[in-house]
């Protein structure tokens, strides 16, 4: 029986076996060629992602106009110019370090502010005012722009 | 294989495209900053007509302005307000625009506020409404015309240019230059009564010089023992000549010496004077018909041509046979002569001071200066005398408190030269500008 089986001669023919290598070889390109693709695209995207984002931050420019405190209602407004390029919208400010929490803006935060226009973020400040007092005032674009300025109430 | 390389081409390709659009806006804001940071805008005037708002500013920036809100602040009510007018002006640079207004800005005419501009590159420009008082003042000097101490003459010395003292500093100035203010005439005697007694050839004032048979003998003597003696004979010739004697101030010149001579003809004694390039023949001393007796010769010269620093004197024997001899002595040269003093007084004076504030100054600032001190005395009108060697100058600022003697309206100092007297050299000094600074110290 063994030796009926090693003796026999026939196999399949040269045709089948091209056709079968060629059937492997066309998996393995189009499976290599999915996997280039996908990782070219990935690294690509990443890549265009990060650069429009580095772009859009480079083309941001705000600064802060004014500032001023109502010690009646205890807000305190900072206006912020928008002279970049490119739309912003402020979306923290830090009072000495201290962040003003989302809770206490009232008016001006994650509103869109176009070029050459103003806008009046009005909160109350997570540190008492005192007259006479200087303050640190940070504000932060969306984008992670920031303008500091050095406040005397 | 070929199409995966045509997509990381590709995607290459992308990147590069990416990166250069990413370094272009990085370099657009780059330009956008530095055109910032040289932008500014100078507010001239905010007045108001009708009611209306009128700004004037000047673009003293590098860049054109473009001014995109006008700020009032309302600071003197509480809460304090802060309202932004939209604007949209363009200033080129050097260029000064009027009527900067937006019509709905209400009427603050004498009331305090603050002004802000805003511009388009992202600079802010303030201005605090009314325009505060300026209380320190540059007063600079007024007149050089001034003769509060009525001396006479009024002043010594020369400005080149006072109108430079009137501004600055600014590398323009106005030198002051000493006078020679030497007066009347005096007689300095440059060879007193040489009678050739001591060395030969006379060493007074300094060496004087000889050629042929000129010396010093006693055979003849007008005074004491000895003269000066050349001893005719055969084609025999020499000089007898002073040292220099400088006569460049001189307005006279006086010789006076005794002369003799024995057998001596025309030409063969001649009395010459040099006039520092040529000698010219004087007198023929052979001439003479009175022989073997001493003869004064007497001469006051005024011919300018003599009146220079090698002016020199020779006594020229040339003779042609034994017992031509001849003789000189108590020579004596005086020069008239004005005497040389620089000095320098010069008034400066301020009028209308605003002589009541809290602080004070006199400030001059001074360039290349003489070897001479230069002083500055002020005028103490409490005392109507000069309070002397308040300052002296030197390269730079020089400043002083004169609080004590600003006590009215017109102020007084006088530059000084500091040696007045037998002042031979002649000074200039550099003085860019001269000032008051005048403040008062804030409430």
């Amino acid at each position: 029986m063994t030796n009926s089986f090693f003796r026999n001669k026939r196999g399949v023919s040269e045709i089948i076996s091209s056709l079968i290598i060629m059937l492997i070889v066309t998996a393995a390109g189009a499976g290599l060629y999915a996997y280039s693709l996908n990782a070219f695209s990935s690294s690509g995207s990443s890549f265009l992602l990060q650069t429009s984002g580095k772009e859009e931050r480079a083309q941001e420019r705000l600064l802060i106009t004014t500032v001023w405190w109502n010690d009646t209602t205890d807000y305190l407004n900072v206006t912020v110019l928008n002279y970049g390029k490119i739309e912003l919208a402020i979306d923290a400010v830090y009072i000495d370090g201290g962040q003003v929490s989302a809770s206490a803006f009232t008016d001006g935060k994650g509103e869109t502010v176009a070029t050459e226009s103003l806008v009046s973020v009005k909160f109350t400040s997570p540190v008492s005012i005192v007259d006479g007092q200087n303050y640190e005032i940070v504000a932060v674009s969306e984008r992670g722009s920031r303008y500091v300025v050095y406040w005397e109430a | 294989m070929l199409l995966i390389l045509l997509t990381g081409f590709t995607h290459y390709i992308v990147n590069v495209n990416v990166t250069e659009v990413y370094n272009e806006v990085l370099q657009d804001m780059g330009e956008l900053d530095l055109k910032r940071n040289k932008e500014n805008i100078e507010f001239i005037s905010v007045t108001f007509n009708d009611d209306a708002l009128n700004i004037t500013a000047k673009n003293s920036g590098s860049y054109d302005a473009h001014l995109i809100w006008l700020g009032i602040f309302d600071e003197t009510c509480s809460p304090t307000t802060r309202e932004y007018y939209k604007i949209d002006f363009y200033v080129n640079p050097a260029e000064t625009v009027a009527n900067i207004l937006n019509v709905t800005i209400p009427t603050f005419e004498g009331q305090e506020r603050v002004i802000q501009l805003v511009t388009e590159l992202g600079n802010t420009f303030t201005y605090s409404y009314p325009e505060e008082e300026n209380t320190s003042i540059y007063d600079f000097v007024d007149n050089n015309t001034s003769n509060i101490d009525e001396s006479d003459p009024s002043d010594k010395g020369t400005h080149i240019f006072f109108s430079a003292q009137k501004a600055g500093p600014d590398g323009i100035y106005d030198n002051l230059t000493e006078a020679n203010t030497g007066t009347g005439l005096t007689n300095t005697t440059l060879i007193n009564q040489e009678s050739f007694e001591d060395d030969w050839p006379p060493l007074l004032p300094s060496v004087w010089s000889e050629t042929g048979r000129w010396n010093k003998e006693s055979k003849e003597a007008y005074d004491e023992d000895n003269s000066a003696d050349f001893d005719g004979g055969t084609s025999q010739a020499g000089d007898l000549t002073t040292c220099d004697l400088d006569c460049s101030d001189a307005e006279a010149i006086y010789l006076d010496f005794w002369y003799r001579e024995n057998d001596a003809e025309a030409n063969e004694f001649l009395l010459k004077y040099f006039n520092g390039a040529d000698w010219n023949d004087i007198y023929d001393l052979g001439s003479s018909e009175s022989e073997d007796e001493w003869l004064h010769y007497q001469d006051k010269i005024t011919d300018s041509q003599y009146f220079k620093s090698t002016f020199k004197i020779r006594w020229t024997a040339d003779t042609n046979e034994n017992n031509d001899d001849c003789w000189v002595d108590f020579v004596t040269v005086k020069k008239e002569a004005s005497p040389i003093n620089y000095e320098l007084d010069l008034e400066v004076q301020w009028t209308s001071v605003d002589y009541d504030e809290d602080n004070e100054w006199l400030s001059i600032f001074c360039a290349e200066m003489g070897n001479e001190p230069l002083l500055v005395d002020v005028w103490n009108s409490s005392g109507n005398d000069w309070q002397e060697d308040v300052l002296t100058l030197s390269v730079g600022w020089n400043s002083i408190d004169v609080s004590s003697y600003l006590v009215s309206s017109t102020f007084t100092i006088r530059f000084r030269g500091g040696t007045e007297t037998a002042d031979t050299d002649q000074d200039t000094w550099e003085i860019d500008t001269t000032f008051l600074y005048l403040w008062s110290d804030e409430s």
